[in-house]
């Protein structure tokens, strides 16, 4: 137990190990911002649904506008919810990489900026954007995980080469967005233990100041990734961000977890243990919005190109990658499986959207649902399921058809077609509906997708 | 004599007629072997090719023993994110320096890792310095404290205005709060600083080159061999000035390489030089239906031939890279032996020497190198095919077409004959797909040279389908390699005792020792240095590692403009 002049403190240990009790106490913190949330207009909330692999085209998406809007066979799960669906068909991403259109350029998928290397993303990616509203960066979780961090797993980057780390394991998760927020203890324990840390953290940032001054251009670079980083975490432990009025204790209780990322090696990963990780991380991404502390959230349930099949063991073939090469089960005829993979995943998408609307803040959030390839494994042609966010704008109910001009597989050169619509434009929309008021984002886009948003 | 070439356009302005009293080019005169009598003497090294003046920070292996270095093994039980893992053109390492930035999820753990040892080290610290008992600290205390520790934790003396400034960080934290919080805050800033976290390889500015400084050098030397900061030795010797000898930096070297921090990290190049990473993190799958061998004990027992094979050849036995991949005996235990068909002796200790089967030889007979290279229900050839090309030959491959991964799976295979063996199939796309085999047959030779072993690296001489495999190649477009071959465990030995293959494998250590790309022909000056300083004696593995102390890329940078 640390002393301070005498008295006890809480540990910083503890502190920083977040919210401990199973009886859940809000912090003085979130109490702070969530009256500081009162009367402030805050930004809206951005959610990326990342499934590898693409979809297969033919069953995937929407046939129609209002009335007749109609869902497609694999998306039939959203029936319940099609209200707030809309989807976007023929969409390509002009920026993939000239070397081929392959999962890495997974990297493209929401920087949509291209560069000389296929392996590093040229940012800001969207969700780096739209969190720039806010004090606080952008979060990427994923569920399955390939252990080795590879180029099809980073989604987002900050900038050149700049990476956000994806995260598995939801303790982690935990700790790095609410680990600055104490459970319980006298508001002066905390705030003696925020301003050691506040002491601490100024001090090292006008240490690199000091060391940055004596650097030369080109290694200055790696002090001013440093710099910004402590920044942030200084802001995250200071100034929580407003807009936090649904966040509650059971919100928070249900981010809390205890346990454990299910094993991804051999044979011990299966249907049932994805999907309680899924589901653990889907409420932990909630809360880090509806408690304000995210605005800006991408999901992947694996990473680009992943292999894992979440039908895997009843009776499917055993490898999502290879399904969507064409691969099948004996005796099953091709794309049944894949249209089966396409299926269960909007299930949990529904899911997830029931999760934001119980938690009151679907119509604020606008959610994508998209793949880093089209059905040809080229980023030519690709669809996107656009949800939720009814009070930032976005229209539902709609079918936006963009006719594909040209041969899909014919690489880069094919997408960049003039006739065809870019995926830049969807991000033009999104970052508006979030409150980002620039009318250009990445490269190729001509103002965004005329009729998804408008502003309210 | 080797010498440093300032562009592709502007030759020898720093030939020997200019290079009297210059320390950058003593430096990059100086080699093993002596100035004149060995290969590449009249090469010049381009100083583009040098690794440019930078930071580079601690990959999680150095932190740790930096860490531990200063205070001790099991300071901290905090883990960190392990580092991500940069492709090259050859092979894919997790120390690329341009890539090696600090993210808000390291930077936490960082975080976290500091206030731990801050708690942790409170009984050594006190014990370092007993002074800080009393409360307030004297300043004489408080500037030995905080000019001890600094030395220690970024590896050279803290200059005047750093130590006012930490001491003025101590002095206020002890003011407000008391001088236990002081010394853990002081700690955990220097733990937070880029001066612990990265690496200077800035240098001093001489002649348009950044020429190491003896700090630097001292943690150059100590972090290539064996990642971990300098000792007192080192220090000593960077104090008097004498790290720019090349002699006494190749002294060094060998004190060094008998470290085990050094046979660690030999091992960790290894490893992630052959592709062998998913094996050494357990996250290998197999279809355990088809093979229901395969167990995590399996994995372990792989990985612990690999590691054993490779710390005995290296570092006992002294062996040359063509007795790593011609070796005919292996360390194995009754799980390998038992896929391996070997019968072992009564009271055998696992991971004992024994001979192989004729059939398996060196590194690439390994079953966690073949096992790793494979799918999950079967063997790839690609897989297999690419490590020969890419990390045994240094032999580029261009990125497959657009569209062609989609079609693969389909044109490769010969849809009227399922069970052909992989050749017979292979041989089928060579006719009606060239589309895709006129790349592929740049390595699907060598991975067709290796289907006598399944997917988790058990010896076979037929498929599934009990079609006999033929492993024979014929090598035609490789030069010195031309020729024909039983099998590709027969092609590894002939690549690892060939020039070429010698140099790519130079060129593979170059990149992991300093953090940024080799190319064996780019950067032959260098490395045919690091290969073959006596043309009578094969270079040995371990004196490849300890000669990179003498090539200019350890101790020159190209310049960083103010």
């Amino acid at each position: 137990m640390t002393t301070v002049k005498g008295k006890r403190l809480v540990r910083r240990r503890d502190l920083l190990a977040g919210l401990g009790s199973a009886t859940l106490i809000l912090s003085p913190f979130v109490r702070k911002m969530r009256a500081q949330a009162a009367g402030v207009q805050s930004p809206g909330n951005f959610f990326f649904f990342f499934t590898s692999n693409g979809f297969v085209r033919s069953d995937f998406g929407s046939r129609g506008q209002g009335d007749a809007f109609t869902l497609l066979p694999s998306l039939s799960p959203l029936e319940p919810i099609k209200d707030q669906i809309t989807v976007l068909r023929g969409l390509s991403n002009k920026s993939a990489h000239e070397r081929g259109q392959f999962h890495f350029n997974i990297s493209r998928l929401l920087t949509c900026v291209s560069g000389d290397s296929p392996f590093i993303g040229y940012g800001p990616s969207l969700d780096y954007v739209i969190a720039g509203l806010t004090p606080n960066p952008p979060l990427n979780l994923i569920t399955y995980w390939p252990r080795v961090p590879n180029m099809f797993t980073v989604l987002t980057w900050r900038g050149k080469g700049l990476r956000l780390p994806h995260i598995n394991d939801s303790r982690e998760a935990y700790k790095l967005v609410f680990g600055g927020l104490a459970p319980s203890g006298s508001n002066a324990e905390v705030e003696d233990a925020l301003a050691r840390e506040k002491s601490l953290l100024d001090f090292v940032k006008a240490d690199i100041t000091a060391f940055k001054s004596r650097l030369p251009a080109s290694a200055k670079a790696d002090a001013d990734n440093m710099f910004e980083t402590i920044r942030n975490l200084e802001t995250k432990l200071t100034k929580p961000m407003m807009n936090a009025a649904a966040c509650n204790a059971q919100v928070l209780g249900k981010a809390r977890t205890t346990v454990p990322p299910p094993d991804a090696s051999a044979g011990t990963y299966d249907k049932a243990a994805f999907e309680q990780h899924n589901t653990l991380q889907m409420d932990f991404a909630v809360a880090t919005m509806a408690c304000g502390m995210r605005n800006a959230v991408t999901f992947m349930n694996q990473g680009g190109g992943g292999g894992l099949n979440p039908l895997k063991g009843v009776g499917k073939a055993d490898d999502h990658h290879e399904v969507s090469h064409g691969e099948t089960s004996p005796g099953v005829a091709p794309l049944v499986e894949w249209k089966a993979i396409d299926k269960y995943y909007a299930e949990r998408f529904r899911l997830l959207l029931e999760k934001l609307k119980t938690a009151g803040i679907l119509d604020d959030t606008v959610v994508v649902w998209g793949s880093e390839i089209a059905e040809a494994h080229s980023q030519n042609n690709q669809t996107f399921v656009v949800a939720g966010g009814a009070k930032r704008g976005i229209a539902h109910r709609r079918t936006f058809e963009f006719p594909f001009a040209g041969n899909e597989m014919g690489g880069p050169a094919a997408g960049r077609d003039a006739r065809n619509a870019s995926l830049a434009d969807l991000w033009v929309s999104v970052q508006k509906a979030c409150g980002v008021n620039s009318d250009v984002f990445g490269q190729d886009s001509q103002g965004g997708i005329s009729g998804l948003w408008k502003p309210v | 004599m080797l010498r440093i070439r300032p562009s592709c356009v502007v030759v020898c302005v720093l030939a020997a007629g200019c290079t009297g009293g210059n320390a950058a080019t003593d430096d990059a005169k100086a080699g093993p072997g002596g100035p004149d009598d060995s290969p590449g003497a009249s090469c010049e090294v381009q100083r583009s090719s040098l690794p440019r003046a930078r930071l580079w920070r601690l990959t999680v292996p150095q932190y740790i023993n930096s860490l531990e270095s200063v205070f001790g093994k099991g300071i901290t039980n905090k883990k960190l994110p392990i580092d991500p893992s940069t492709p090259g053109s050859f092979a894919t390492f997790d120390n690329v320096a341009s890539a090696a930035s600090v993210d808000d999820q390291l930077l936490t753990a960082y975080r976290e890792v500091a206030g731990d040892v801050a708690i942790n080290a409170k009984s050594r610290l006190t014990s370092d310095w007993p002074c800080l008992v009393s409360q307030p600290a004297s300043q004489t205390c408080a500037e030995s404290f905080v000019k001890g520790l600094g030395q220690k934790l970024f590896r050279r003396a803290l200059d005047s205005e750093e130590l006012q400034r930490h001491l003025a960080f101590f002095k206020n934290s002890e003011s407000r709060w008391n001088t236990d919080e002081a010394v853990a805050l002081t700690l955990e800033a220097m733990l937070l600083s880029p001066r612990f976290l990265y690496r200077s390889e800035l240098g001093q500015a001489e002649d348009g080159l950044q020429v190491l400084t003896q700090d630097e050098l001292a943690s150059e030397l100590s972090y290539l061999i064996a990642d971990m900061p300098p000792d007192n030795e080192l220090v000593e010797l960077a104090v008097e000035g004498k790290l720019k000898d090349v002699d006494v930096r190749l002294q060094q070297a060998r004190r060094l390489a008998e470290l085990p921090q050094a046979h660690d990290k030999l091992e960790r190049f290894f490893f992630q030089a052959l592709h062998l990473q998913p094996l050494s993190q357990g996250g290998l799958a197999k279809d355990t239906d088809r093979f229901p061998q395969w167990s995590a004990s399996l994995q372990a027992s792989m990985v612990q031939e690999t590691e054993t094979f490779l710390d005995s050849m290296v570092w006992n036995e002294q062996a040359t890279l063509h007795e790593l991949f011609s070796a005919e005996h292996s360390y194995i235990d009754q799980n390998l032996a038992s896929l391996y068909g070997i019968a072992l002796p009564e009271n055998f200790a696992p991971f004992s020497r024994i001979k192989l089967p004729p059939h398996r030889k060196g590194l690439v007979g390994h079953g966690g190198l073949l096992a790793t290279l494979s799918h999950a229900e079967d063997t790839s050839v690609a897989h297999r095919g690419l490590l020969f090309s890419q990390a045994l030959l240094c032999q580029p491959i261009a990125s497959p077409p657009a569209g062609a991964a989609d079609q693969a799976s389909l044109k490769l295979f010969n849809p009227n004959d399922k069970e052909a063996t992989a050749r017979q199939h292979f041989e089928f796309a060579q006719t009606n797909a060239r589309e895709c085999t006129s790349c592929h047959q740049q390595f699907a030779w060598f991975g067709l040279g290796l289907e006598n072993f399944d997917a988790i690296g058990a010896h076979r001489t037929e498929t599934q389908f009990k079609r006999a495999i033929d492993t024979k190649i014929t090598l035609t477009d490789q030069g010195d390699l031309d020729g024909t071959y039983d099998s590709s465990i027969e092609l590894a030995g002939a690549i690892a005792a060939s020039p070429r293959g010698q140099v790519c494998f130079a060129a593979q250590m170059a990149s992991f020792g300093f953090g940024k790309e080799f190319e064996p022909e780019a950067q032959s000056c260098e490395l045919e240095r690091l290969v073959a300083p006596d043309k009578e004696q094969p270079q040995r593995v371990a004196d490849m590692l300890i000669n990179l102390a003498a090539l200019p890329s350890f101790s020159l940078r190209q310049g960083g403009e103010q």
